[in-house]
């Protein structure tokens, strides 16, 4: 029975796969070297910086951008050779979405949508009703946020196997975001694949259940959320009842595996750590303290961790 | 095919306008053309030209029909009305929706580069055919009233002949502008084509080293055959649809090789 089943899992297909995937221009964009897997009804985070190669990999996924080497696969087919296929099974939702403004948002369906089976307009109703958006409208009177919400009715409307959203919540109100997360969870409840770049870490993190961290075009980390968050620096502060003991808890908590940045400010020690915790209660056990609060560790932090590296001079302990 | 109805319906008004304006136009030359027929003096005007100018305004006789209408129409305001329209129209088809970052959002949907890029090709060609339509339907209707009394064939071939040609300047237009992603590009060079092989079409007669160069200038096969005068002629029909399709697949393999600009 399990070899049975781990037949099946090799069987199905990965919903994008890219191997060593490179696009070159000469300059310091492109991606170099990207190895991807996104299991089917996963939502894969994209973050990095401005120029991190996010929006470039998802153009070359679209067959936009022609790999100079490498290749990359949805559904296994491959973005070049059979790239109407995978166009057939995706829908893109640009990050910086420009629709003519004289159109309104019906005929930017039709504009844009044209070539996708299963765009009836009863279910865009239905989104746009979710989205608070009138479709009826030109697309030029709309406001930033109500354009993207006719980006993200193109982009959710064919219920496609595959969502490339690029900056998908840029423009929107909190409201909207939460609607938007909401979207994304029913989508991949029905075995849809979601692809996301974004700014926006917290974003990430309630969203997404992979992410990959892009620096200068490579693919730095993927991991789950939670495996990264677990390896993330926590950061801590311990006021000890008398401040007698400051340096020497200091000195003990610096021994620690995966302690960085101990430092004594105004009556506590303020430390960051990427162990166990465990470790770190034990070595404080030997004094009485007045307090311990340690921050959760969140995506962001484990981000300026990978980006930085541990020997970064901290802020305070969040 | 689902491509070429979305251009044909997005831009249906400024073709009816267009094509509006160019029968407009059109009744205007044709409705001066008794005051002119009946003023003989008026050949001097152009008589006293250089043959070199005779030859770039596209003939001396002003009087007769076929000399009218190939000097106030075939040779220069027809066709210049068709280039504004198509060749602007070819430089943005592809490379104008680039620069206006609306392509990605038009070929993230399951259609074929090459399949889009044809269908806009079509859609061009299916404008310029109305307004070329459009152009020829005052002279029919008008034929017999203003007392040109030419073979409605005749007329067919000239204005089929110089639809052809704007078509495939267009054509290239849209390719160039494709294959580089810029609109101004495309503009420049198929305008820049149209003008200086104007030019030396129009000196070829009267110059005798420009005459090897004429087979290499359009105009050549819109108007050498006098299509007003002698009707259909097939191997310039023949030359300048083969141009378009060149122009086309061209197109096609120049756009398909490169990245698209974000």
């Amino acid at each position: 029975m399990r070899l049975l089943l781990s037949n099946i899992w090799i069987v199905e297909e990965l919903a994008i796969e890219a191997r060593s995937l490179t696009k070159s221009y000469g300059g310091a964009r492109g991606i170099v070297d990207v190895d991807l897997r996104v299991g089917p009804g996963q939502v894969l985070g994209l973050v990095g910086a401005n120029g991190a190669g996010k929006t470039t990999f998802m153009r070359t996924l679209l067959d936009f951008v022609r790999p100079t080497s490498g290749a990359v696969t949805v559904f296994g087919r491959d973005s070049r050779r059979d790239s109407v296929a995978v166009r057939q099974v995706t829908t893109y939702l640009p990050g910086e979405l420009v629709i003519p403004p004289r159109l309104t948002g019906w005929e930017a369906l039709g504009r844009f949508a044209f070539a996708r089976a299963g765009v009836d307009r009863s279910r865009v109703q239905d989104l746009a009703d979710r989205l608070d958006l009138d479709l009826s409208r030109k697309v030029g009177d709309l406001s930033k946020g109500n354009k993207q919400k006719v980006g993200l009715v193109l982009a959710f409307a064919p219920r496609s196997r595959l969502l490339v959203l690029d900056e998908p919540t840029s423009g929107l109100d909190p409201l909207l975001q939460r609607e938007f997360a909401a979207l994304v969870a029913e989508w991949t409840a029905d075995g849809a694949t979601v692809l996301l770049s974004s700014h926006v870490m917290a974003e990430v993190e309630q969203i997404a259940q992979q992410v990959a961290l892009m620096r200068e075009g490579r693919i730095q980390v993927v991991d789950s959320i939670a495996t990264i968050t677990s390896q993330a620096r926590r950061r801590g502060r311990v006021t000890p009842r008398s401040d007698a003991d400051l340096s020497e808890l200091a000195a003990a908590l610096a021994t620690v595996p995966g302690m960085s940045a101990v430092h004594v400010d105004d009556g506590a020690v303020r430390f960051a750590c990427a162990g166990d915790m465990d470790a770190v209660v034990k070595a404080l056990a030997a004094w009485p303290l007045r307090a311990l609060d340690v921050a959760h560790a969140d995506l962001e932090d484990a981000f300026f961790f990978a980006y930085d590296g541990p020997d970064v001079e901290d802020g305070p302990a969040r | 095919m689902r491509l070429l109805g979305s251009e044909l319906r997005l831009r249906l008004v400024s073709l009816i306008v267009w094509a509006v304006s160019i029968v407009a136009l059109m009744l205007l030359i044709v409705a001066f053309y008794p005051s002119v027929r009946d003023n003989p003096s008026l050949n001097d005007v152009y008589g006293n030209l250089t043959p070199s100018m005779q030859a770039l305004l596209g003939g001396s006789n002003l009087t007769s029909a076929i000399g009218y209408l190939n000097t106030q129409l075939f040779a220069f305001v027809l066709p210049v009305a068709l280039l504004v329209f198509g060749l602007g129209r070819g430089a943005a088809a592809v490379a104008g929706e680039e620069e206006e970052r609306t392509l990605d959002l038009l070929l993230a949907q399951p259609v074929a580069r090459g399949s889009a890029y044809a269908q806009k090709s079509a859609a061009l060609a299916i404008g310029l055919a109305v307004l070329t339509f459009a152009g020829w339907l005052p002279l029919v209707a008008l034929n017999g009233p203003v007392r040109f009394n030419l073979p409605v064939d005749h007329l067919i071939a000239a204005s089929l002949q110089a639809g052809l040609m704007c078509l495939g300047l267009s054509l290239a237009a849209q390719a160039i502008a494709a294959w580089t992603g810029r609109r101004t590009v495309g503009l420049a060079a198929a305008a820049g084509y149209a003008f200086a092989s104007y030019i030396v079409y129009g000196l070829s007669g009267t110059v005798d080293w420009l005459a090897h160069l004429r087979p290499l200038t359009i105009w050549r096969w819109a108007q050498l055959n006098d299509p007003l005068s002698t009707g259909y002629g097939w191997r310039e029909i023949t030359v300048l649809t083969l141009t378009c399709a060149v122009c086309v697949v061209v197109g096609i393999l120049l756009f398909q090789r490169r990245d698209l600009r974000a």
